[in-house]
């Protein structure tokens, strides 16, 4: 009796199977096409709305990255543009993580109309005893007709057992 | 001469080095960005900023197995496996961790020596504990798929024994012992091995439930009912492996001949779990038969017929929900229930309905990997369609926001701000040379930087002075004005003196305001510069911009319709796969009913029989 059961249910499912592979195999080839017209598209939105957003008279990237990151690993960066359009962000461990391994963080785009502008940063954070810490940096850029790249730095100074933050610009 | 040179070239070769490092510096950011998108595993803002730096060359062979890996994690396979085939040709040296993802990628689709390989390539030393012993499970299993168990063996036998990944590693090394017909009793020991060194954890306890049960099975159908029953005594009672365990006590007791032993494992099956289990299903058919075998011919007449009424419940239960099934309501249900909405192996799919009539009867379909595989595509389209929904949404607004800048760009008018502001300076740049002025005539005159106090008593003393000239006009003998005049020359002599001390003190700060006037003047001349060129820029920054922005929102539109198209054509196979397994499980309870009514016919035609035999009935009576 049991062996009756078991015939008839396998006779349904494989019925079922049977039928299945080729049309499911075509769907499936429908959605990878999918997912590869929308990752190449997403790669175009991406850049107008780049350009959209920031055409390159005015557009300005801000980047955080660490060095070793042994004498300070940081918790939250403030950075202030002219006394304002402050950029806030907080870490997780996963992205200091990353960010130990060379990775550099886009911390935001920004708009700055040609001339002088001051541009500060606090990075909140601990050194490698543990204490709280803070690194603060202030400089003057020069925003062109070019687009403008700036990178805060949070190096480590190993003769001062201590780290730094540094603001280059290209 | 030699050194002149030599500073020459170096003036020349500094402002070339200078440009060249600028723009690798712009790439090593965008490098790492990129780096800082994959290491977070926020893989399509990894994939464009790749796309991006794909034409730089910027990154090296890295580059081709992290794609690779991007490219898996989002569902493209046929890509990935693409780029694996130039890996191996060219031999890259990627990071350990990429190799491992990439290797359990390979392992998820079933492509084993893939995953031989690219396990191969990982160096233990660089990667952590847990995945180490992930990489030795995915490794011992992808050898026994190849046939190759001695190998297999020796990997198990260096893992340690508390960890689940063992625990994974020897269950599939025991399906393998299975399928080679393995009796002997290095089987039962693996089994007691797989299941003592597991660890205290719910996943542990769930494994150790389907080795026991998958043991006691083999064992069963070995015939090695005492084995079976062993090993089915040591499943739990509230884990996913009970009804089954509990229908195969039952078949063993019924093996060995203990009837009775086998009706209270089924009683319990049916009434603490779905009456649409397979597994219960078969139990209902199973007591009659057990109560038959018992000579309880009346309780099976009864139990039969219960079980008929129960069946024909369970169709009409089946029928009246078939339309709720067939208009795809419980896909929208359970589409609303999903939290992550990311698309791609990376998302967290939750393959639970929510609790209706519908997932009660589906619930067994869910748990087939075919199903869960289509609803996760449907569930990716799904995302992806309303995703490019949203972004031909934001196209629009922008081709608007575009237009509207570009008319008001064109439109604008600055010139009398400007004129005004040139005005505004030029006044400015007077005041301050009328400032300057006074300034270098003040070393030569003594009263030219007076306070508002002495230019007071400058004014005072003026007017009494004219007061004292008017007196010695009208001077009479009765009037004697030598002591006015005293007074006023002592008065004048003081103011004098104190002007002439406060002077340099007055000269130094009329001096650095001028300084600061100049300052001023020259920044706000700049900034009048700067933003008349900013004018003359924001025209051209807009331009081509709308040809793109309409070019994108033809082929967004057109990508939209397709992965609708593509998400209709998925979310009618799944209905349609739920009504086939729905008119399976209507064809089940068909075959059941019939097996009842035919036993129910079966029993009555045997007791008219005895009674016949035992002349109780006549045989006039019985055809009637």
């Amino acid at each position: 009796m049991r062996f009756l059961y078991t015939v008839l249910l396998l006779a349904v499912s494989v019925s079922l199977q049977a039928e299945m592979p080729q049309t499911s195999s075509e769907v499936r080839q429908k959605a990878l096409t999918v997912k590869q017209s929308v990752l190449q598209l997403n790669r175009d939105l991406y850049q107008l709305e780049e350009d959209l957003l920031s055409p390159a008279t005015t557009q300005t990237s801000v980047f955080l990255s660490l060095t070793n990151g042994e004498f300070f690993e940081p918790y939250s960066i403030n950075v202030l543009v002219d006394d304002r359009q402050p950029i806030q962000y907080l870490y997780t461990e996963r992205q200091v993580d990353a960010l130990r391994q060379g990775a550099i963080q886009p911390l935001k785009d920004l708009n700055l109309g040609p001339g002088l502008h001051t541009i500060r940063a606090i990075a909140k954070g601990v050194d490698h005893n543990g204490q709280a810490r803070e690194l603060t940096v202030e400089k003057q850029i020069e925003k062109h007709d070019q687009p403008l790249y700036i990178e805060f730095k949070i190096q480590d100074k190993k003769e001062m057992n201590s780290a730094d933050l540094i603001i280059s610009q290209w | 001469m030699k050194f002149l040179i030599f500073v020459c070239c170096l003036l020349i070769g500094i402002p070339q080095v200078n440009a060249l490092s600028s723009e690798e510096e712009i790439i090593r950011l965008k490098k790492g960005e990129y780096y800082f998108y994959y290491l977070t595993e926020d893989y399509p803002s990894a994939m464009t900023r790749l796309m991006q730096l794909r034409n730089s060359n910027a990154l090296g062979k890295e580059l081709d197995v992290m794609e690779a890996t991007m490219l898996l994690s989002l569902g493209l396979n046929a890509q990935a496996q693409e780029i694996f085939e130039k890996i191996k040709q060219k031999g890259g040296e990627p990071s350990s961790k990429s190799w491992f993802y990439l290797a359990r990628q390979w392992f998820d689709l079933g492509e084993f020596s893939n995953v031989v390989y690219s396990l191969d390539q990982i160096d233990p030393l660089k990667i952590n504990l847990d995945v180490q012993l992930e990489s030795k499970f995915m490794k011992a299993s992808a050898y026994m798929e190849l046939g190759e168990h001695s190998k297999a063996q020796s990997i198990i036998a260096g893992m340690t024994r508390d960890s689940i990944w063992t625990g994974y590693a020897r269950h599939n090394y025991i399906i393998a012992m299975m399928n080679g017909n393995s009796t002997g009793r290095s089987l039962n020991l693996l089994i007691e091995d797989a299941t003592f060194y597991l660890p205290e954890t719910q996943e542990a306890k769930h494994l150790r439930d389907r080795i026991n049960l998958i043991s006691a099975i083999y064992f069963l159908e070995l015939g090695q009912n005492r084995s079976a029953m062993k090993y089915l005594k040591l499943i739990s009672l509230e884990g996913p492996y009970t009804p089954a365990a509990l229908l195969q006590y039952g078949w063993a007791s019924v093996e060995q001949g203990n009837y009775e032993k086998a009706l209270q494992p089924w009683r319990e099956l049916q009434t603490r779990f779905n009456l649409f289990d397979p597994d219960v299903m078969e139990s209902m058919l199973g007591l009659p038969q057990v109560f038959e075998l018992m000579k309880a011919y009346t309780q099976a007449i009864k139990s039969y017929e219960s079980i008929e009424k129960r069946l024909l419940l369970m169709d009409q239960f089946i029928i009246s929900t078939q339309h709720e099934v067939q208009d795809a309501s419980w896909l929208d249900s359970w589409i609303s229930v999903q939290t992550d909405l990311r698309w791609g192996w990376q998302s967290k799919i939750d393959t639970t309905l929510p609790f209706s009539d519908v997932s009660g009867l589906l619930h067994q379909m869910l748990s087939e990997d075919s199903m869960v595989n289509g609803l996760g595509e449907y569930r990716d389209l799904d995302i992806i369609t309303r995703y490019l929904k949203e972004k031909e949404r934001d196209l629009k607004l922008w081709k608007g926001m575009l237009q509207s800048r570009k008319s008001e760009a064109i439109t604008r008018n600055l010139n009398p701000q400007f004129e005004k502001a040139e005005r505004t300076i030029v006044e400015s740049n007077s005041a301050y040379d009328a400032l300057l002025k006074i300034f270098n005539d003040s070393s030569d005159n003594i009263f030219s930087l007076p306070t508002i106090e002495q230019r007071s008593s400058l004014e005072t003393l003026s007017s009494s002075t004219l007061n004292l000239e008017k007196l010695i006009k009208l001077n009479t003998a009765t009037r004697n004005v030598d002591s006015y005049k005293q007074r006023l020359s002592r008065v004048n002599g003081l103011l004098l003196w104190q002007m002439n001390e406060m002077k340099p003190k007055m000269q130094w700060q009329l001096q650095s305001d001028l300084i600061n006037t100049k300052r001023y003047i020259s920044e706000a001349k700049k900034q009048l510069e700067e933003t008349k060129l900013a004018d003359k820029w924001s025209v051209s920054s807009w331009h081509g911009l709308e040809d793109r922005v309409d070019d994108l929102l033809l082929s967004t539109s057109a990508l939209r319709n397709k992965t609708e198209e593509d998400r209709m054509v998925v979310r009618n196979r799944l209905v349609l796969k739920a009504q086939d397994y729905l008119l399976s499980q209507q064809k089940r309870i068909k075959d059941y009913l019939a097996q009842s009514r035919l036993s129910i016919a079966r029993l009555y035609d045997e007791a008219l029989q005895r009674r016949l035999a035992l002349g109780d009935v006549s045989a006039k009576e019985a055809r009637q």
